[in-house]
């Protein structure tokens, strides 16, 4: 992570890890979503797209994860509306395109003789298990943050302070992804989990790759980003089980 | 309602006293017809809730009240209390006891996270339950207790 960066934590022994690794899962997530967005998606032989998809995510194991950051982080808004995201998500599509040529040319193959029903397909075999191991994955890492934060003698009030923010972003990672996978209607499935990829994104810049950034300026730049993507929650039509309003309201508390 | 649930509660701040007094002279105030009714005001948020209090006390209030622990899924304020009822000498209080987590996160029926804010126990009027969302086993109820007991 940079130098001077909101986060201090260098994961020795410690958390995260390598909170950077994550780019990785997103591999699949926005090819697959953009096979959703086309109106007119080919079909369908889901066996295909899913070596398609594959092969897209062992290309992308083996770029430099340096060179994987300086790509994706390029898309990455300085301020948090709906209408930063969605240039977001159209400059992180472009960049997909320039990566994988060749894996996208073959998905565009597809779009000549779809249907709604392959549609679905697409989006029930592919999509939804990709944002089902990505709210996994994110709320493994909350655990693990949980697990470093008890475990740790002599906890800063700073280092509390940022395990916190991230701790809220992690859960509303978790949540994006999950609602994502649980909507019956596919373009606002797909809607919330572009929303996510740009929050995961936004949260890594902002708490790990921005230099000179105070934890009090990083809080007060993702709180936008929280507040953007509560909205897209509540707008998704996902309904709520028990706890989540409260859930929601303890990651905008001050 | 059953020791060992967790609710959705509305639970009473507990750092506003001070401002509960000016809030109800400003309602009276502004009450044209000059009423002397007493405003009650509870402030508060809605959070899930452990109940801790043994269903003989339940019957023993007719079911009008229960004890409870609030639920926190706020990391800062969970290490916090953590510190403080160690530094305070508190025997037995371990993550283990204070955490939600895992299999057990998704019986007491939360997505996240959490904590049981054994500082805070209160008494809840049974109006301010609001729904069932899951349970903790009784060990850990038996625990989160026996932790209770040493604040006396």
């Amino acid at each position: 992570m940079t130098e001077g960066s909101a986060v201090q934590s260098d994961g020795s022994g410690g958390y995260p890890l390598n909170p950077l690794e994550w780019v990785k899962w997103l591999a699949g997530a926005l090819p697959a979503a953009e096979l959703i967005e086309e109106s007119e998606i080919p079909v369908v032989d889901i066996n295909s797209i899913k070596d398609i998809l594959n092969k897209l995510r062992q290309e992308l194991e083996n770029i430099p994860l340096e060179e994987l950051l300086d790509k994706f982080l390029s898309v990455v808004p300085d301020t948090a509306t709906e209408e930063s995201y969605r240039e977001a998500i159209k400059k992180l599509e472009r960049v997909y395109k320039e990566m994988f040529p060749v894996e996208f040319k073959m998905l565009e193959k597809f779009r000549e003789h779809s249907t709604l029903e392959d549609k679905r397909k697409v989006w029930e075999e592919i999509y939804r298990p990709i944002a089902v191991n990505l709210a996994e994955g994110f709320a493994s890492e909350s655990a693990k943050l949980w697990d470093y934060a008890f475990s740790k003698e002599n906890i800063s009030a700073e280092e509390l302070e940022e395990l916190d923010l991230i701790n809220r972003w992690l859960f509303l990672l978790t949540k994006v992804f999950a609602i994502s996978s649980r909507l019956d209607d596919m373009e606002k499935s797909v809607e919330l989990s572009r929303f996510g990829i740009v929050l995961y994104l936004r949260g890594l810049k902002i708490l790990y790759e921005t230099p000179g950034i105070s934890i009090d300026t990083a809080k007060q730049m993702l709180r936008q980003d929280f507040e953007l993507i509560i909205r897209k929650i509540l707008e998704s039509g996902y309904e709520f089980q028990k706890a989540d309003d409260y859930l929601l309201f303890e990651v905008l508390e001050e | 309602m059953n020791q060992g649930e967790v609710w959705i509660a509305r639970v009473p701040y507990s750092d506003v006293s001070d401002s509960i007094d000016s809030i109800a002279n400003a309602l009276i105030h502004s009450n044209k017809k000059k009423s002397k009714k007493r405003y009650v005001l509870v402030l508060g948020d809605v959070r899930p809730v452990l109940i801790i209090s043994r269903d003989e006390y339940h019957k023993a209030s007719s079911n009008s009240s229960v004890i409870a622990c609030p639920i926190t899924s706020n990391l800062q304020r969970a290490i916090k209390m953590y510190h403080t009822l160690k530094s305070a000498g508190f025997r037995g209080v371990t993550p283990d006891l204070l955490r939600i987590t895992g299999n057990e996160r998704i019986q007491a029926g939360l997505d996240r996270d959490s904590a049981i804010v054994i500082l805070k126990v209160t008494t809840l009027n049974v109006n301010q339950l609001e729904n069932k969302i899951g349970g903790l086993t009784d060990t850990k109820v038996s625990s989160v207790v026996e932790i209770v007991k040493e604040f006396f």
